[in-house]
Order: structure tokens, then C-alpha cells, then sequence
């Protein structure tokens, strides 16, 4: 479970302006419509007297930051889950197609014995078990895009979108799985 | 040349450290971080490699992850494409944290060496890690490789042949089928934690009957006579669920698993006297066929299987090979060491030189503590302690404490690489002593035991002990060997009606040998040998032990309570002696008596205990 660290009192104001910004806004569009005034004077009139009262008391706006935290948390694990849903429907749809992984059927006839293949002594600066070119870095789409089209995983490349957003859903404080389960990290 | 290894994101992460190919610092980040079996990034085991090299992180010339993450990643897509639409819970909690972290890889280990980090980047193959670790620190100029564990990429043993400066791997087994996978199966419906567990397993079995090893070789696994294997995936669940076996596993054999800490029954315990026989039989038919394939007289092994010492116990007495040498970091931990032993030998083609013994230097690899700040840190908490400088004297002291009975703690010169406490961070005891075991697993471990304390033994006496070779070499704990005949004791009959207790603490209580402690009920024993130029203090003080009573052996556990990773620091020492019914501690060269030290100086015993999960 992802847990969110103690705010900062710079954190709380800041939270407070933007949260007193948009307060203001939509205040003064409904002033200005019922009262008759511009709604630019209730704009900054209502963000005034709100940002000055938050920036003396900042605890003020600790509980709408909690909840503010609390909607972040529920929109980015909604995200995630979604975003994960998708990038499973892929990998059934192409699981369905034929994949190469054999888990069942018959056992080879004598050894599970295979000769294993040294790998190039270049290839020892990837991260997989192809040889990339020397020359500048490069990001982590281009490598698995290099990857799965040399290793004949070209349908990866359809993750790729998803996984980038992914990423950036994905929570700090994440750390490993644990329970019983291995075979998957 | 600075060369940094580094293993992380599975469990066990560790760093190590190599210049010009010696081995300068290893050590696993669960000691520093105090969270056991800890899979993050290892920063702090990072900063202490540097900080024991004296350099910083600009001197690092290259730093080597200890497995190709994308072929990992291929594996789990792949095992995916094969499950789906089953599998969706594991895959939904995996996808995140390798969209985040898994693959970033390059700029994660760039980002956490800094800017000042110039050199180059490298990630081994996970099982060339094992095979570099098992190799290069041997004794020997050529051998045969084993590695076995659960899986790397794909790979899940391979074999190969070291030969100088080069490793070979020549024949591999692939995902699914695994020893590791099977062993952890078994470890997982008995109850235990897998990936810890292991070895409560395995000391479980000499209470059982192999009485289901047919069954598992008739219908879960196809052993073949080279020892590759071939699992009935249908028994299995660990492709697309979150438990190790399945309904049909569990129908098989009469039952779901046992729940964790329920009590244990005689079921459980056949279980495990038949896992051990199935696996006992696959490496040693596995290490035949590479004995046959290769035609080397030595081998090494590493991988989480290598540190199933029952197993090495019956290779090194039955087996093809003249001499054995295993990895003491042997699994995951040890790949960091490994993969930078790899890069330095295998992929920039330096020299090797064999260094008799080996060069794991005890896997005596950790940090260590000097007088001085031992020192300031009693004197800043209050404790009272004894500065005896003599190292004589300080000897005599212990070895006086050891003969009364005492349990000591143990803490001198550099922390252990690896999951056995080899006499750096240690308590140790009499061995003789017939109360021994019971108090140090309820007052110190704070467990309930079935498995007797593994002994350390003077090399020069271990053949008088044991069943043995004339001063045998097992530095490292990771062989299992029988205790002789003449130190076996006659069993009464009331020995015998206890033997049949229920409740394995009463059977593993009753007194089988004059070694009471560290006898297992088959007679059998995870010995250490200690000898001067790999122990040193440690050698003397049971060399002082042994001039005056006559017993060659003490008792040897880890410095720590059930679920807390072993000591590192004085500090991590002073808590755990202090929150346990430990009489004494000797820190380098302090000794501190419990009964002596003010009230109020140690932790919240609950508080402490609770703060670790069981293991």
C-alpha cells in the first residue's frame, strides 16, 4: 500500500493558492452572475481573503489536502489497474494467437538437457542478450523496441505506449511483491 | 580496476566489490537496512563497498547487474502469452513495478552512483553470475560447473566447465523445470516461507519416511538418469497464480498446504524426507552427468540448491568428483560477486590464479569495527564492559565463559558474505552442554526448533568427529556429514518412547551423542570446520576451548533473533545481546556481562521482537 509522507508547510500553502485560486474562480463567476458585479472583482477579492488566511494557517488546509491525496491515490490505482487490464488483453489476444512457451505436452525424449548459447561478449553491455551498438545512450522504449524486434517480439512494441503511461502512474513507494510467488519478477 | 557488482529486485539484494579481480567488500543490504531478505536497490551495501575500498564512486570503473532484465522480461511475457486469460493477479501486480523499475535498469544503477559515476555498465547472464561465483574464488585451476536454483532469464541449472580465466556454460534446463521450483513447491505446501524456508525443509526431513518420493517421481516429476527433470505442470501453479501448487498438487497429497506455524505433523515431515530424497537424487545424477560430459575431477557449485548441504553432503561422499568447492553466498546475494567476477575474467579476459584454499577469504567480507569506536559507543550508552587488550587473556576469559555454559555473543573482525554466520557474527556455546539447544532456541532465538544448532569443529579434529576425510575442509557450513560412532550415545527406552513424541523438540531433545546440541536425530551434522588462516581469533578461542576441556566443537548459530537479519554493527550486537537471555557478549575486545549492565539499556524486548517478521 502506498503511503504518502507528512506535508510540507510549503506544500500546504502552495495546495492552499491553487486550491483558493479555484475557489475564487468559480465563486466570482457565481457573484458576479447574482449580484452583478465583474467577476474579476470576486475573483480577486474571494483569492485574496482566502490566500491570506491560508498563508497565516496552513494547517487549514491540511484536510483538503489529505482528500485531494486520497482522490489522487484512488485515480492512479484505477489508472494503473485499467492500464495493466489493457496490456493483459494484448498479451491474451497474442497468448491466443500461439506463444512459445511450452507447459505442457510431451516430455522430450531423453534429457531437458539443452545446449545453452554463450552470449556475444559485447552483448554483456545490454540488458538483454542482444548486441547494441556503441555510440549514445539510449532510453528505455528504444531498447525494448531493439529487443523485441530482434528477439522476435515485435507485438512488444504495442506495450510500449502503454507501459511509458504506466510508468507514470505508477507510485514511489512501491517495493517488491513478497508472498510466494517468484516466478514473475 | 574497480569493478562493482550489484543484485537486487528479486530478494537478497547485495553488492560487491572487486579490484583487479581480488575481492575487497560483499555484503547483502538486509544487514544494514535490518529488513530481512530486503530486494531493493542495495545504497547502503553500495556505499559500504565503496567506503571499504576507500574510493568513491568515480573510481568505479564498471558496475554489473547480475541478470539480463529484458530477458527476464520476455520470460514473464512469454509465460503470460502461454497462461492467459488465466493469471491476471500475479501479472497485475508484477506489470507496475517493471513499467517503474525493472526496466530502467542502466539509469537506476547510473542515477544511484551519481554523476561522478563515468564507467561502463554491464549485466551478466543470472546463471553465468552463479556459475563466476562458484569458479573464480575455487581453489581449482579447472572444474566442472553446476548451478541449480529456482530461474534466472530462462534458465534454471545449468552446467559448464571453468577452465583459467574462462567459464563456460554448455547445457542448461529451462523455465518451468526446476529442482528450485519443486524444492520451493514442497517448502510452500509444508508451510514454510519460500524463498526462506528452504532449510527448515530440509531439516525436517530426518524425522520423515521418504514414503511419497515414488509417488512425486511417478506423477509430478519425470527425473532422468543425466538428472534433468521435467515437471507436470498441472501440479504446479506458479506460472499464473499466487500460491506454488495446485488443487491437483494438493489432491495428491490428501490435503491443502499446512497453514504457517499450525503444528506440524508426520505428513509434513514425510513430505520432506521425500523432497530430500528426490533432490539428493538429482543433483547427484546431475553432477554425474557433468562429471561425464566435462571430465573435470573438481566441482563447484553455486545457486539457492547449492546450499542444500544434505545434498553436497551425499556428492562429496558418493559423488564423482575428487574435490567440491560451493559458493557460500550461493544464491541470489552471491550474483553480485559473481557477475563482477565475470566481467573482470570472462568478458575483459584478465588472469586467474588459483589461490590455494580459495579466495572468498572466509567470506569474512562485511564491515568491521575498530577498538576505538566500540569504545565510544559503550561509553556514550552507559554500558560496562571489560577492555582486555591481551589477547591471550580475553581468550582465556571466554573460553572460561564458553565451559561454564554461558551463551556469548560473538562479534569480531569482518561481517559474513552470505546467509551462514560463520564465527564473525556468531553465539556460540558448549556443546557438550545437554541444555544448550533449548535455551538458546526459546531464550535467544525466541523459536520453537526442530533443528539442532550446526557445530564448528578445529579442521585438524573433524575426521575424530565426524565422518569425515583427515581434516576435511567445510569452511562454510555447507556440508552435512555424520557424527562418528564412538561419540554416538546408547538410546534408552525412554529415549526411544520420547523419540516417538509428537512434538519434535521433545524427539530433537533427547541426547543422541556427547554433542547434544548440534546432533540431528539421524546422527547427522552441518559442520564448519575452523582453521587459523581463515578464522584467526575465532580459531584460537576453540583452540583455547578445546586445551581445556578436550572437545573440539561448539555450538554455532547466527547472531540474531528469529526473522532479524545477523548483527552488523556493535550497536545491532548490544541490542540483540540485551533484548536476549544471553549471558555474555565480546565485542573485538570488550567483553560485557548481561547480569552486570545497568537496567534500562536495552529495548523493549516485545517491541524488538515484534519489529521482525517470522521467517
Amino acid at each position: 500500500m502506498q503511503s504518502f509522507r507528512a506535508p510540507t508547510r510549503s506544500a500546504l500553502r502552495s495546495f492552499w493558492l491553487v486550491l483558493s485560486a479555484t475557489v475564487a474562480l468559480i465563486g466570482a463567476a457565481a457573484l458576479g452572475w447574482s449580484l452583478g458585479l465583474p467577476a474579476v472583482v470576486w475573483d480577486l477579492a474571494l483569492f485574496g481573503l482566502l490566500a491570506v488566511v491560508g498563508w497565516r494557517t496552513p494547517g487549514l488546509a491540511t484536510r483538503p489536502y489529505r482528500a485531494w491525496e486520497r482522490l489522487v491515490r484512488k485515480a492512479r490505482r484505477a489508472t494503473r489497474l485499467w492500464l495493466t487490464g489493457v496490456v493483459f488483453l494484448i498479451v491474451t489476444i497474442v497468448g491466443r494467437l500461439g506463444g512459445r512457451l511450452s507447459l505442457a505436452g510431451p516430455t522430450p525424449p531423453a534429457s531437458a538437457w539443452v545446449p545453452k548459447k554463450r552470449l556475444p561478449d559485447r552483448s554483456y553491455g545490454a540488458d538483454s542478450d542482444v548486441v547494441q551498438a556503441s555510440g549514445p545512450e539510449i532510453g528505455w522504449a528504444r531498447r525494448l523496441a531493439t529487443w523485441s524486434w530482434r528477439s522476435g517480439n515485435v507485438w512488444v512494441w504495442s506495450l510500449i505506449p502503454l507501459l511509458a503511461l504506466l510508468k507514470r502512474v505508477e507510485g514511489e513507494s512501491r517495493g517488491s511483491l513478497g508472498g510466494n510467488v517468484y516466478t514473475l519478477y | 580496476m574497480n569493478i562493482l557488482g550489484v543484485s537486487a529486485f528479486f530478494h537478497d539484494s547485495a553488492a560487491a566489490l572487486i579490484r583487479d579481480g581480488e575481492i575487497v567488500a560483499a555484503a547483502q543490504e538486509e544487514r544494514f537496512t535490518r529488513r530481512k531478505h530486503d530486494d531493493r536497490y542495495p545504497a547502503k551495501a553500495v556505499a559500504f563497498c565503496l567506503e571499504e575500498a576507500g574510493i568513491s564512486p568515480e573510481d568505479v570503473d564498471a558496475v554489473v547487474f547480475f541478470e539480463k532484465p529484458l530477458v527476464k522480461f520476455e520470460r514473464l511475457l512469454e509465460t503470460h502469452l502461454a497462461m492467459a486469460p488465466r493469471g491476471f493477479e500475479p501479472f497485475r501486480r508484477a506489470l507496475p513495478l517493471w513499467a517503474r523499475q525493472k526496466l530502467h535498469l542502466p539509469e537506476l544503477m547510473r542515477e544511484q552512483l551519481g554523476p561522478g559515476f563515468r564507467g561502463d555498465t554491464y549485466f551478466t547472464d543470472h546463471h553465468e553470475s552463479h556459475a563466476a561465483s562458484a569458479f573464480y574464488p575455487s581453489p581449482f585451476e579447472e572444474a566442472a560447473i553446476l548451478t541449480l536454483d529456482a530461474v534466472g532469464e530462462w534458465t534454471t541449472a545449468s552446467i559448464g566447465i571453468g577452465e583459467g580465466h574462462r567459464v563456460e556454460l554448455t547445457h542448461e534446463m529451462r523455465f518451468p523445470h526446476s529442482l528450485g521450483m519443486l524444492y520451493s513447491a514442497f517448502t510452500y505446501y509444508t508451510g514454510f516461507k519460500v524463498n526462506s524456508g528452504e532449510y527448515k525443509l530440509m531439516g525436517l526431513a530426518p524425522y520423515g519416511e521418504p514414503k511419497y518420493a515414488d509417488l512425486i517421481l511417478e506423477k509430478i516429476v519425470d527425473l532422468r538418469d543425466d538428472g534433468s527433470l521435467w515437471l507436470d505442470m498441472s501440479y504446479f501453479d506458479y506460472c499464473h497464480g499466487l500460491r506454488m501448487t495446485s488443487e491437483k498438487f494438493h489432491r495428491l497429497f490428501g490435503g491443502g498446504p499446512r497453514s504457517p506455524e499450525s503444528q506440524i505433523t508426520q505428513k509434513e515431515m514425510d513430505l520432506a524426507a521425500s523432497i530430500q530424497t528426490v533432490t539428493e537424487e538429482a543433483v547427484l545424477r546431475a553432477a554425474r552427468h557433468a562429471h561425464e560430459i566435462t571430465g573435470k575431477t573438481n566441482l563447484v557449485m553455486a545457486g539457492g540448491v547449492a546450499l542444500n548441504c544434505v545434498a553436497n553432503g551425499r556428492l562429496r561422499r558418493e559423488g564423482p568428483f575428487d574435490e567440491i568447492w560451493v559458493q557460500p553466498a550461493a544464491g541470489d546475494a552471491g550474483g553480485a560477486l559473481g557477475a563482477a567476477l565475470h566481467v573482470w575474467h570472462g568478458v575483459l579476459g584478465n588472469d586467474r590464479k588459483p589461490v590455494p584454499g580459495d579466495a572468498q577469504k572466509g567470506s569474512f567480507l562485511g564491515p568491521r569495527f575498530d577498538n576505538r569506536d566500540i569504545q565510544l559507543f559503550f561509553d556514550a550508552l552507559g554500558a560496562v564492559y571489560q577492555r582486555i587488550d591481551d589477547e591471550s587473556e580475553l581468550l582465556d576469559r571466554v573460553a572460561g565463559l564458553l565451559g561454564d555454559s554461558s551463551v556469548i555473543g560473538w562479534f569480531h573482525g569482518r561481517m559474513e558474505y552470505g546467509p551462514r554466520a560463520l564465527g564473525g557474527r556468531s553465539i556460540i556455546g558448549d556443546a557438550r552442554s545437554p541444555e544448550m539447544q533449548a535455551v538458546m532456541n526459546l531464550k535467544i532465538k525466541f523459536r520453537e526448533s526442530f533443528r539442532p544448532f550446526a557445530p564448528c569443529v578445529l579442521r585438524e579434529h573433524v575426521h575424530e568427529v565426524f565422518e569425515t576425510e583427515t581434516e576435511e575442509d567445510s569452511p562454510y557450513m555447507l556440508f552435512v556429514a555424520p557424527i562418528r560412532e564412538d561419540w554416538r550415545l546408547e538410546l534408552e527406552e525412554e529415549d526411544l518412547r520420547r523419540m516417538q513424541d509428537p512434538d519434535l523438540r521433545t524427539r530433537v531433545s533427547v541426547a543422541r551423542s556427547r554433542l547434544p546440541a548440534i546432533t540431528h536425530v539421524d546422527y547427522s551434522a552441518r559442520i564448519q570446520t575452523v582453521d587459523e588462516t581463515r578464522h584467526g581469533r575465532y580459531y584460537r578461542l576453540m583452540k583455547r576451548f578445546y586445551d581445556r576441556t578436550g572437545c573440539p566443537v561448539i555450538v554455532n548459530t547466527s547472531f540474531n533473533i528469529r526473522g532479524e537479519p545477523i548483527v552488523c554493527t556493535p550497536e545491532d550486537a548490544f541490542r540483540c545481546f540485551m533484548a536476549t537471555d544471553m549471558d555474555a557478549l565480546v565485542v573485538e575486545n570488550f567483553v560485557l556481562l548481561k547480569n552486570e549492565q545497568p537496567a534500562g539499556l536495552g529495548p523493549d524486548v516485545e517491541a524488538y521482537r515484534a519489529s521482525f517478521s517470522l521467517d
